[in-house]
């Protein structure tokens, strides 16, 4: 096995409401090798979206760490997990999260501007991108003309635009129909057999979930240990 | 459903839809309101002031202090005391009180203070005017004081200020007449009623022998018998009486006086009321983002039954909540401000119209509460498209986000060609003439000039927004064209703060042209006439206004001065003409002529002189235009000699008085008016004197024995421009606090739009935008926003510049101003306004930027 990508180890989080508390993970124990393509299945509520949450830098566990290529991301600053998403991580939801004033080619590319990338080039790796998903014809389109497939597909292509090593997908085709279901899983097993991407799909649909190279059962905030074997790892 | 259940019912769902975030919101609560507030403010401020003023005009001259029915008086001339016998025989005259008033100064620890000398009958008067009441700490007995020539009686407020104790001798000097006094009461009146606080009483006989009045008289007050018509004995008396003696009511002489500052006063009410319109456009948006926010709760709500009256009502019932709490703390805050506006005010009327003092600020309850009304009114009719907007939705439609942008993003090309046709409206109207000496439709025009802008607004910044793009994202790269993006998706939301800013800056940008030309007009013109090295005025002129006292003599005693050249003495008098009357000059046209000291609006300069030296009237523009005079036209005047037609030499410009002046040659006025006295001395000095020696020997010759004050040429002229800056001291603080409600509306706008962008910006984070990106982004859509709303404010300033000059100041007070670009101070404006729409966005940009990315993704 090659050296964990993703060391997620003995995190716990709890989100705080007044004097109320709640676990939404619970001591979760993970490791993620590049290439890899898991599936996170279990019930609403059982802290998918949080574990993917933590692991795309956009919360913090309250204990445990999780070491992304062995830095603890813990320690970074916010600017530093900013460049760690914008460039290792590509981030799918469930929603699409596509800004609806942009047409599909510059949601696609926006990461790239971002970066001060000439328009005129990160077009042009955006509309690569949107050939690749099979939507070149639907480049000038806003968000609201297209169909939820073709939207999770801009949103996948938007998270592919920076090359990155991980992709997180949060319930991606938990709005759509069978169809565009089947679309978008082709699409994400594309990507882990071209380019050994590494894929966390999070799911809620056993036949979404089958899609993947592992399915791990989250249940409660908990994993079972032995679905998650961890290389010895002290970093 | 039975009423009492119908409240219930809408009580409940506002406090499900508007109290329910009133904690979350307080920010755009406690902005909103303070919005409205000061709008009202200003308005109460400004009302106030006019009340203050109009009070203080209205007693200006006694009449409203006096318990008289009538009065008789000819101004600044003093009648023949005969007259009196004349009112005296009246069958209907129950009394009549001979008054003569003498303008003085009175030697105080402080330095001399100017004090008005009233004569009267004081055993008569006395009694009349409850004057044993008002009588306090006597020294020695009432028939003392009318008996002992040096006695005297002070007001106890003045006497009070300026350590002035009963039994103390004071020294009193009018012109060049010095008189030693005992004081030996002091009176109390009701502030609310003296007509100033400085003043001295005496019999009228003492008054008459030690002031040189003899057989003069300057005021008859009547007091009629009961059941007399006053309007009878007031026609049968001014039939009987020489032509330029006047005979009044007490109410017409206080009308007289406020109907002189009325234009002004409208044009400052006018002005106050910006303040509100930026107002409203700050409740406009406030209920439109709330409506926006809670669609989805207006979605359920209809689901559920509420009607759309219900939706209508909850809304406006938000606005009325404004309008309220904004209502009563502007009152409040309008009483603070009434401190500085009447200050500010009275010294404009000063320097324009007439002296006056007011005693107390006048609070109204009347202006108060319609400040209140105004506050409610005003929010309500800002919330009504929203409002009606809330109630049109359908049930579908409000569960879906953006529908009223999509909708708007098709209808703001729609507007403009009303936008346009208004513009169009605003022109027409600006042709047209006064209604009764208002500028009615220069009002409407300006109206339409910023309604018509208003409509423009989203069409211009969509362009604008087009025209910029390449710009934005070449500067400042993703920010700005993810700013560039918001700015075109949010244009409904995005033309009000626009709209705000146009406003504010468009007025502030109009008064920057007129204020400017107004000024280079006024410095141009005093550079050209003012040509004599020094004037010299009695030393309290400031305070006295128009009164010529100075003795003739005193030109002989100029002229003996070595270096003085010409001497021209000139009288200032308020001459009755028409309603409002006019300042009547006697001036040497010689000399005029000779320094080419009038500016002609047309005709031939010789001839003109030619005609006014052989008994023709120069008008200054203002007369002409109010009164509709022309060159050939004639002028009555009723003269101590009797009524005279003038004809109409030639009309020359002039800024001193609003309500007109005239000129006579001295040779003619004094066919006509008393020559005896002068209300100033110009001095030029010879080719190669030397100025400094003449001022030295004029200041020890002159300024001393005749209590004069020597003003040179460079520091009148200084003294007239400070003089002008102070009279706009006003609209600047009113532009400031316009500029300021607008700026509550872009930090109440962008603050909300973040609110409700909240996932947008957690989107953008999560794929790569830092903290400092974000904020960048917030800050150029402020910049955008304020950057067209800049522009969009000085096309409309300078719109509404050209019908402040042309159409309200021409037709308001008939000055023709040149119109001239204050490019510095517009430039320096506009970037002034622009940097604090750009700090506007400071605090929404740090809250963007501060966006919890687990809380906003965490309901997924």
């Amino acid at each position: 096995m090659d050296s964990p990508l993703i060391f997620i180890e003995n995190v716990t989080k709890i989100y705080r409401n007044g004097q109320v508390e709640q676990a939404a993970l619970r001591d979760v124990t993970l490791c993620l090798s590049k290439g890899d393509f898991v599936s996170v299945m279990g019930p609403s509520g059982c802290g998918k979206s949080t574990l993917l949450n933590l692991v795309g830098g956009l919360d913090k566990p309250t204990r445990g760490r999780i070491l992304f290529d062995g830095r603890n991301m813990a320690s970074m600053s916010d600017d530093e997990l900013t460049m760690l998403r914008r460039d290792r991580i590509g981030l799918v939801f469930q929603f699409f999260n596509l800004l609806p004033h942009l047409t599909a080619l510059e949601n696609t590319a926006l990461p790239l501007y971002m970066l001060g990338v000439s328009t005129r080039e990160a077009n042009r790796r955006a509309r690569e991108i949107l050939d690749y998903v099979g939507l070149s014809r639907w480049e000038s389109h806003v968000p609201s003309r297209l169909s939820g497939g073709q939207q999770q597909r801009v949103a996948i292509a938007r998270g592919l635009v920076r090359e990155p090593e991980v992709l997180l997908a949060d319930e991606p085709t938990g709005n759509l129909d069978s169809h565009n279901t089947s679309e978008v899983m082709s699409l994400f097993e594309r990507l882990s057999s071209d380019i050994r991407l590494t894929i966390i799909l999070v799911t809620h649909q056993a036949d979404v979930a089958a899609g993947a190279d592992k399915i791990i059962h989250m249940n409660d905030g908990s994993i079972p240990e032995s679905s998650t074997p961890c290389p010895s790892n002290d970093a | 459903m039975p009423i009492k259940r119908r409240i219930t019912a809408f009580l409940h769902m506002l406090r499900y839809v508007v109290l329910g975030d009133l904690s979350a919101n307080r920010v755009k609560y406690v902005l909103t309101i303070l919005g409205i507030a000061l709008g009202i403010a200003i308005f109460v401020a400004v009302e106030t002031a006019n009340l203050t003023i109009n009070e203080s005009l209205g007693r200006m001259k006694g009449y409203r202090a006096s318990s008289a029915d009538l009065f008789i008086s000819a101004r600044d001339f003093g009648f023949d005391e005969k007259l009196l016998t004349i009112v005296d025989r009246h069958p209907e005259v129950k009394s009549a009180l001979p008054l003569v008033v003498v303008p003085a100064s009175i030697e105080t620890a402080s330095g001399e203070i100017p004090i008005q000398v009233y004569g009267t009958d004081l055993i008569a008067g006395l009694s009349r005017y409850e004057t044993r009441r008002m009588l306090k700490r006597f020294q020695g007995s009432f028939i003392d004081i009318v008996t002992d020539p040096e006695s005297i009686i002070l007001s106890a407020s003045f006497a009070e200020e300026y350590g002035i104790s009963t039994g103390q001798r004071v020294i009193i000097r009018s012109s060049d007449r010095t008189q030693s006094f005992v004081v030996k009461a002091l009176a109390e009146v009701d502030r609310r009623q003296a007509s100033g606080e400085n003043y001295a009483l005496l019999d009228i006989a003492l008054v008459q022998w030690k002031f040189e009045r003899l057989g003069l008289l300057d005021r008859i007050d009547i007091t009629l018998k009961p059941g007399a018509d006053p309007y009878r004995v007031e026609a049968q008396l001014r039939a009987s009486m020489p032509p330029y003696v006047d005979v009044f009511s007490k109410e017409a002489g206080g009308a007289e006086m406020t109907g002189l500052v009325s234009s002004f006063q409208m044009n400052v009410t006018i002005l106050s009321l910006i303040s509100l319109l930026v107002g409203m456009f700050l409740v406009y948006n406030t209920v439109f983002i709330s409506y926006i926010r809670k669609r989805r709760q207006i979605g359920i709500l209809r689901a559920l039954g509420v009607t759309r009256g219900g939706i209508f009502w909850i809304f406006s019932a938000e606005s009325l909540f404004y309008g309220t709490l904004g209502g009563f703390v502007g009152i409040w805050l309008g009483y603070l401000l009434s401190y500085f506006t009447v200050d500010s005010m009275s010294t404009t009327v000063n320097m324009l119209y007439a002296k006056i003092e007011p005693a107390r600020i006048h609070f109204s309850t009347s202006v108060m509460s319609f400040g209140m009304f105004m506050g409610i009114a005003a929010s309500f009719v800002s919330s009504l498209i929203p409002a009606m907007e809330a109630a049109r939705v359908s049930q579908a439609e409000s569960l879906a986000r953006g529908s009223f942008e999509v909708r708007f993003s098709f209808v703001h090309r729609k507007l403009l060609y009303p936008g346009i046709g208004l513009l169009a409206l605003a022109y027409l109207l600006s042709l047209r003439g006064p209604v009764v000496g208002i500028p009615v439709f220069g009002y409407l025009a300006t109206m339409c000039v910023m309604f018509g802008m208003a409509l423009l607004t989203a069409p211009v910044a969509a362009k604008a927004n087009q025209l910029i793009r390449g710009l934005v994202r070449g500067w400042f790269g993703a920010e700005g064209f993810l700013a560039h993006r918001n700015l075109g998706r949010n244009l409904g939301r995005s033309s009000v703060i626009l709209c705000a800013i146009m406003v504010s800056l468009g007025m502030s940008v109009s008064f920057m042209f007129m204020i400017h030309s107004f000024r280079s007009s006024l410095e141009n013109l005093i550079n050209q006439v003012i040509k004599f090295d020094f004037v010299v005025a009695d030393r309290h002129s400031l305070e006295r206004g128009l009164l010529a006292h100075l003795p003739k003599r005193i030109t002989h005693e100029i002229e003996g001065i070595p270096d003085v050249g010409v001497v021209e003495g000139y009288s200032m008098i308020d001459q009755p003409f028409r309603k409002t009357g006019i300042v009547l000059m006697s001036v040497g046209l010689d000399t005029y002529q000779r320094y080419d000291q009038i500016r002609f609006l047309s005709g031939d300069k010789a001839q003109i002189y030619d005609k006014a030296r052989s008994g023709e009237i120069l008008i200054s523009e203002a007369l002409s235009t109010k009164h509709d005079l022309e060159v050939g036209d004639s002028m009555e005047l009723r003269t101590p000699a009797g009524t005279v037609r003038f004809p109409v030499a030639g009309i020359f410009y002039n800024y001193q008085f609003e309500r007109g002046m005239a000129y006579l040659d001295r040779s003619v006025y004094e066919r006509y008016y008393p020559p005896d006295r002068l209300t100033g001395v110009h001095v030029y000095v010879k080719d190669h004197g030397n100025p400094d020696q003449v001022f030295s020997a004029l200041e020890d010759r002159i300024a001393g024995p005749f209590g004069a004050v020597i003003v040179p040429r460079d520091e009148l002229k200084r003294y007239i421009m400070e003089a002008f800056d102070q009279t706009f001291a006003i609209t600047y603080a009113l532009q400031l606090i316009a500029i300021v409600v607008a700026v509550l509306a872009v930090v109440n706008t962008f603050s909300a739009a973040i609110m409700e962008r909240r996932r947008e910006i957690g989107i953008l984070r999560c794929i790569g935008l830092f903290r400092s990106q974000v904020r960048k982004m917030i800050l150029v859509e402020a910049g955008i926003v304020g950057g067209v709303g800049c522009l969009l404010g000085v096309i409309t300033g300078t719109l509404l510049a050209l019908i402040l000059i042309f159409v309200i100041n021409k037709q308001s007070f008939g000055w023709s101003i040149h119109f001239h670009v204050p490019l510095v101070s517009i430039l320096l404006g506009t970037l002034a306004v622009f940097i604090t729409t750009l700090l506007a966005g400071v605090i929404p940009a740090a809250r963007a930027a501060s966006t919890d990315l687990g809380e906003a993704f965490r309901h997924e």
